[in-house]
């Protein structure tokens, strides 16, 4: 049962509960001893009428403001978009890790080896297999080449 | 993930960051769920905010949101007041930045303010007069208002959505309402409807 505080009408009771019953948020056997009351009270059931009124009023108003075309379809590219970045990223990732590793090897194992690396030979292992010492180019055919012959002069 | 084997699949398998084959169809029970409510969120979120473009974005940025975070909803659930959550706790993350919102303590005034006006809104009052009278109700209540009357949510899911207790709930929804109904009456006196009662 609601208890009725000092000095607090029937009515002023009601009008607190009002809302409440309103919105079916009070008890069953509340309920009904407002609805007793707003039988028998005209100025409480006029007040719960427009109470009542205003929500309706607000509600068809709301549902009236158009909603702007194309948001359902943004809503979906947006929620596709959230799908594929981590993928890709991931897979982006991974080749950017292989590559790092590839290229990482290939600079490590080559560099070191490339001033004893003999024209036509691409490989290093064919150079540490190969006579370590320089080798003169080709171009001029076996003959020594003319600073090697200065060279000896000087000698 | 297959099922086939006597086990009883997980309720919602396949979620971001899963297989992209299994994602897809979670993103398609997550848009089976969430969507329905898409117009309301947005009427809901272009009252809060009053800016339609801000109201566009922010509704995208829930839904990614709720998408990012829909591994942790709980099926069976009630979808609708989860999406409400995430939609207040956006709106309240960007209020700095983006609003000017009345805060509470300016309408102290307004405490007072239960018994308006027995009468119910007069149709000449239109649809306009109702939507700029609700904006000028403090966002505080207007949320809450918004929420029981409109969206039609119980208090106690209202408390939820808006992560405040119940009694608030119950005192914030009774002023706004009280807020509201005062400047309709004063929308309805300027076209010349119930000039003769001595209130107000």
């Amino acid at each position: 049962m609601m208890s009725t505080k000092p000095g607090e009408t029937a009515c002023q009771k009601i009008l607190a509960r009002l809302d409440s019953f309103l919105d079916h948020e009070l008890v069953a056997e509340n309920n009904q001893e407002l609805i007793d009351h707003l039988q028998k009270c005209p100025p409480c059931a006029a007040e719960a009428e427009g109470r009542r009124n205003v929500r309706w009023r607000l509600q068809s108003a709301i549902r009236e403001v158009p909603v702007p075309e194309g948001l359902e379809s943004r809503v979906r590219r947006r929620l596709r978009q959230a799908i594929q970045p981590p993928v890709r990223f991931l897979n982006v990732m991974a080749v950017a890790a292989a590559m790092t590793v590839c290229f990482g090897s290939w600079v490590a194992y080559h560099v070191p080896g490339q001033r004893n690396k003999a024209p036509g030979q691409d490989s290093y292992l064919v150079v540490a297999a190969g006579p370590r010492t320089p080798q003169v180019p080709q171009v001029f055919g076996s003959a020594a080449l003319p600073h090697q012959i200065d060279f000896m002069r000087m000698e | 993930m297959s099922g086939s084997d006597g086990e009883v699949p997980p309720p919602y398998p396949g979620f971001p960051g899963g297989e992209p084959q299994s994602e897809r169809s979670a993103l398609e029970r997550f848009e089976a769920e969430a969507m329905p409510h898409l117009h309301d969120l947005y009427r809901t979120a272009l009252r809060v905010i009053g800016e339609k473009g801000h109201a566009d974005d922010i509704v995208q940025e829930v839904y990614l949101q709720a998408w990012l975070s829909f591994e942790r909803f709980e099926p069976g659930t009630n979808c609708r007041a989860w999406l409400y959550k995430i939609l207040f706790h956006t709106v309240s993350h960007h209020r700095r930045k983006w609003f000017r919102m009345t805060l509470l303590k300016d309408t102290q005034e307004f405490l007072e303010a239960n018994l308006v006006q027995p009468e119910s809104v007069s149709e000449q009052v239109t649809d306009a007069d109702i939507l700029r009278a609700l904006d000028e109700v403090p966002a505080d209540y207007r949320s809450v208002v918004l929420l029981v009357d409109v969206e039609e949510f119980a208090y106690k899911e209202v408390a939820e959505i808006l992560g405040i207790p119940i009694g608030t709930v119950m005192s914030r929804l009774s002023r706004g309402r009280a807020q509201l109904r005062k400047r309709l009456v004063k929308v309805a006196r300027s076209y010349g409807i119930g000039k003769d009662e001595p209130k107000e």
